[in-house]
């Protein structure tokens, strides 16, 4: 019933129709869907598969991932299973290839202030990858293969094959080098000290088995050591096993030290007692300890001389012969503010109990952290319990669920980085072409072509112009936020895979979706020490928008560089894993152990196990080497623990003498330079693995306010009107944070906490400084390497103040709230 | 032209619906290219625009999307502007500023997406002998694909019963939501504009179908595509 247009043969109508249907005004609904039904979905069912929470059982319903439940054997199950599986469908899920709008306009190095804005456009897979590889491209033949950084650093999943660094990095050496990392922010400062110490890395070596602690141990000491709480997660797929030796231990009632200035979960499950020295003090209170095992001649003469060199050359020190300060433990208390009484009854009862001294690893995340182990190991060869049932010392009981028998099984082999490159100084890694320790990325991009100090040697820094991350949030677990943010704008180029809208994602000009684990098949083993199981992480569900395996994507790469083959070796995903099954199933048979064939493995309902031996369950850490020292030697250069060492002297490094050294760190509480009445310690976060999972569900468990907690002692709380539950500010001169106040003494006086992985949210992301809205505790932390040894991270050294927020809270932008609770 | 002015009058027309349903679902489904600003600037678009504002409920929403067009600036730099807010929006990158145009975030406790609601979409489109297409690669309770859905429904005149379950247990339930939010995030116009005119659209449709309760909706009859 509408009027004709004069002189037209059709109505306005028609006209608009006929536009709308030929796609004049964009996209029509009417192409969205096809004729034909989908088959329906097949009934429910469930699909096992693993994370590094722990194996468990999905549910699926009509294609979808509907439900989660721990994996049977699981002895310990980790509370975060629910948030897995919102990881997978939330809405800050990565959908689409994404380029930053100013350099899909204006080409690499536009607008690097910008970065962070969220400012993105869609682009196709093509386009996306097409100007990847052209970019990767014009680096290479602009500036060399050191210009192009793949360190790429980050927890990133398990499996053997979607092992996404790994994949980068073969993709790049393929490409003709790149500039690697060594190194970690785990142990960054102990991994390089100890080979000099014990002859090997030690922090992630088997410590003794929790069945012989429990029989044999009758002191057990937790330094900077929460077992309870960081054993839920596993580099691989974690085994829990460490909470059967807990509980054992707590069964027995063996007693129980913990040295930490929170007073930890692993503390109230195991009634330990508490002392909470200041932190970073730990070296001066254990020096205090020695002092005193001197003095009163209750320490191992004989071990010292049959196991250890350089007791000689440390002794001065200790007694003050050579500085006019000895080390007493009146000396310790002034610094660590433990008593000294209590030092002197700690080195009692360490010589005079079968003692384990377990100690974690934020000690050394922290200026001069080399000194940490090395005086811890000091101090257990002065005990002398070294190789003895339950004695001695263990760096790997908080982590990994070490402790956990060890099985008789294969190694699972993985996909490779790739090869050596033929040319470069001698300092180069196994594949790259240049190296930097880990944590030193932002003075590489501050000093590109300036030397640095680095065990013994002395490089220079890179000058990189495009990095390339998958598998790890760099802003979260870097330092000094705000410095790096400013370092950053150094880089033309940033592309990022993830599969959630983290800061880094939101930080890069070129973000790929990848897929998840659970949308996709790989392989696993499970327990980091015990390697008990295999496990076959089947694929939950197909992959969701356009996200794609980091294999399929790197594959699509080395494809535009000319190298698609020599990547894929033209094997698809099963192929692959089929091939790391076989090769393991080779060396099971040539220990005697037949394992089924593929199909049966893969159609399986369960992981396949391998026996817990007895020699596991047995296992006594450094016995070999105290039965025969001579037979067993270390890999140091003498063959014993070096209390003193001849390389490090070589060194002459200001910064790391050559033996367990107490030295005024930049900061600290207390400390004699420091301007701020705080310490912000910060610890590994009960329900993420860092930043991993804090844009789930599970934040509403524990987030005070909708931000991050911040412990805070009831005094330094009425000291500064701070309530439970308010919002309050936590600032220094680098950054400074909102986070949620949880008063409690289960924290010592002088010290916050802020759990690391809090995602950053700044107020205004081009402005260096500007508040930090979710709690993102780097953002006050120092950026320097722990010495020239090591070059290790400090995460653990800061110190600032603290004061309850004024004003109207702003709101956050980082993560997408549920609408029905908005 | 003639003098008299031309009247419409808008009558219940199935064609006249069903192409503004799938318009509406194409504007939520991809952000515009600069040739679809050029058309939109044109007397096309004028047309287009001209038509909805004739009725009064959805006239606000057609100027808002017109304002935004209508800005001092090239269609090759207002399209990426488009572009990236409809990527902060619908896309994930917005944080606690997106707008997540799928049923499931906005009516699950959690906020996830892919749940019940797709499940159900799913269960309608094999009723009605549909799917998504391959290369659109959202979840069934995407906004375009049960407009879509309603669109195809609309077009063909057929099973009203169906059209007013997607509109009654769906659509209706949580769109008046989702344009909320795009009104208080889109910093265009463009996308609120037509979360306006959606949200006018449905209603009036919905008022133009008979009015079944639950009880009374006993099956529904599949709808048989050309």
């Amino acid at each position: 019933m509408s009027i004709r247009l004069s002189g037209s043969g059709m109505t306005r109508r028609a006209v608009l129709e006929a536009g709308l249907a030929a796609g004049t005004f964009g996209l029509s609904g009417a192409s969205l869907l096809s004729s034909g039904a989908r088959a329906a979905p097949a009934s429910a069912s469930e699909i096992l598969t693993g994370s590094h929470w722990g194996a468990f059982r999905a549910k699926v319903e009509g294609g979808r991932f509907v439900g989660i439940r721990p994996w049977e054997k699981d002895p310990h199950p980790a509370p975060v299973l629910e948030g897995v599986m919102d990881s997978v469908y939330s809405p800050t899920r990565i959908k689409y290839p994404m380029v930053r709008r100013a350099f899909l306009e204006h080409g690499f190095g536009a607008d690097p202030e910008g970065r962070g804005d969220g400012d993105f456009v869609r682009v196709t897979w093509d386009q996306a990858l097409d100007l990847v590889a052209s970019e990767l491209k014009r680096v290479d033949q602009t500036h060399g293969p050191a210009a192009s950084f793949a360190g790429s650093y980050g927890w990133k999943s398990p499996g053997k094959l979607h092992n996404c660094q790994n994949l980068l990095r073969r993709m790049m050496s393929l490409k003709g080098g790149f500039v690697n990392s060594s190194g970690d922010y785990s142990t960054g400062a102990s991994q390089v000290v100890l080979p000099y110490v014990v002859g090997s890395l030690e922090v992630y070596d088997q410590t003794t088995a929790w069945p012989v602690v429990v029989q044999n141990t009758e002191l057990m000491v937790f330094w900077g050591a929460d077992p309870i709480n960081n054993n839920r997660i596993g580099y691989v797929i974690p085994d829990h096993g460490a909470y059967v030796g807990l509980e054992a231990l707590q069964k027995k009632g063996t007693k129980v030290i913990c040295i930490d200035p929170i007073k930890t979960e692993t503390c109230s499950y195991l009634n330990g007692e508490w002392l909470a020295p200041r932190p970073q003090t730990d070296v001066a209170m254990m020096l205090g300890i020695a002092h005193t095992l001197y003095v009163e001649k209750l320490y191992d003469e004989k071990f010292l001389a049959q196991y250890t060199t350089g007791f000689d050359k440390f002794l001065p020190y200790l007694t003050g012969e050579v500085d006019g300060t000895p080390k007493t433990a009146e000396w310790a208390a002034a610094i660590c503010e433990i008593p000294a009484a209590t030092i002197t009854e700690l080195a009692r009862r360490f010589a005079k109990n079968r003692t384990m001294l377990a100690s974690g690893w934020s000690m050394q995340r922290q200026q001069h952290g080399e000194q940490v182990h090395w005086m811890l190991i000091t101090l257990a060869s002065m005990l002398g319990q070294i190789g003895l049932p339950g004695g001695g010392y263990g760096l790997s009981y908080h982590y990994g669920n070490g402790g956990s028998p060890a099985a008789n099984s294969p190694v699972l082999t993985g996909i490779t980085e790739g090869s050596k490159t033929a040319q470069g100084p001698a300092w180069l890694s196994s594949s790259g072409a240049a190296s930097i320790p880990v944590s030193r990325i932002v003075e590489m991009l501050e000093n590109p072509g300036k030397p640095f100090d680095f065990n013994g040697t002395r490089p220079n820094y890179p000058d990189v112009r495009l990095a390339y991350w998958a598998g790890g949030n760099p802003f979260a677990h870097h330092q000094d936020r705000n410095r790096m943010l400013k370092a950053w704008r150094h880089l033309e180029t940033f592309i990022v895979h993830d599969f959630q809208w983290t800061a880094t994602a939101r930080h890069a000009d070129i973000v790929l979706p990848a897929t998840t684990s659970y949308e996709r098949n790989d392989i696993e083993q499970i327990g980091d020490y015990s390697l008990s199981y295999i496990l076959a992480m089947k694929k939950v569900i197909e992959p969701v928008f356009e996200a794609r395996s980091d294999y399929d994507i790197f594959a699509a790469i080395a494809d535009r560089l000319g190298k698609g083959d020599a990547f894929t070796q033209g094997r698809s995903e099963m192929d692959w894993i089929r091939s790391f099954y076989e090769a393991a199933r080779v060396e099971a048979r040539g220990k005697g152990m037949e394992m089924p064939v593929f199909e049966a493995f893969w159609n399986s309902d369960d992981a396949l196990a391998f026996p817990i031996t007895d020699e596991g369950r047995g296992y006594i850490q450094h016995k070999d080497f105290r039965d025969d020292p001579l037979l067993n030697p270390l890999g140091t250069a003498s063959g014993r623990i070096e209390i003193y060492s001849n390389n490090i002297a070589k060194m002459n490094y200001d910064d790391c003498p050559p033996h367990p050294t107490w030295m005024e760190p930049v900061e600290r509480l207390g400390g004699p330079d420091t301007k701020y009445p705080l310490h912000i310690d910060t610890k590994h976060p009960k329900y993420r693995l860092h930043s991993q999972l804090c844009g789930t569900v599970l934040r509403a468990t524990y987030a005070i306010a909708g931000r991050e907690p911040c412990l805070i002692n009831p005094q330094d709380a009425a000291a500064r009107g701070i309530s439970d539950g308010d919002i309050v500010r936590v600032f220094n001169d680098r950054g400074q944070i909102l986070a949620g106040a949880h008063v409690t003494d289960s924290i010592r006086p002088g010290v916050i906490c802020v759990n690391e992985g809090g995602w950053f949210d700044p107020e205004n992301a081009r402005e260096p400084g500007s508040l930090d809205r979710y709690g993102d505790v780097n953002n006050l932390s120092i950026g320097i390497g722990t010495s020239k040894l090591a070059q290790g991270n400090c995460g653990h050294t800061a110190v600032g103040d603290v004061e309850k927020y004024k004003g109207r809270p702003p709101e956050l932008d980082v993560f997408r709230e549920p609408v029905a609770n908005a | 032209m003639n003098a008299a002015r031309a009247v419409e009058v808008l009558s219940p027309d199935p064609r006249w619906n069903a192409s503004i349903a799938e318009w509406l679902a194409g504007i939520f489904a991809a952000a515009p290219t600069a040739d679809t600003v050029i058309s939109y600037r044109g007397r096309m678009g004028a047309t287009l625009f001209a038509s909805l504002a004739q009725d009064a409920t959805r006239v606000a929403g057609a100027r808002r999307m017109q304002s935004a067009l209508d800005i001092e600036a090239p269609a090759a730099v207002l399209a990426p502007e488009l572009a990236a807010a409809f990527t902060h929006l619908f896309d994930g990158v917005g944080g606690g500023k997106t707008v997540p145009p799928y049923e499931s975030a906005h009516v699950g406790a959690s906020g996830r997406l892919f749940q019940a609601p797709t499940d159900a979409m799913e269960k309608l489109l094999r009723r009605s002998d549909l799917s998504t297409d391959e290369a659109f690669r959202e979840p069934s309770d995407h906004l375009s694909i049960e407009l879509a859905l309603l669109a195809r429904l609309i077009r063909h005149d057929s099973d009203h019963e169906t059209q007013a379950a997607l509109l009654d247990d769906h659509l209706l339930v949580w769109v008046p939501r989702f344009a909320d939010r795009c009104r208080a995030y889109d910093r265009t116009g463009f996308y609120a504009g037509a979360a306006q005119v959606l949200v006018a659209f449905l209603i009036a449709h919905r008022a133009s179908l008979p009015h079944w309760s639950n009880q009374q909706r006993t099956g529904v009859t599949p709808c048989r595509s050309d």
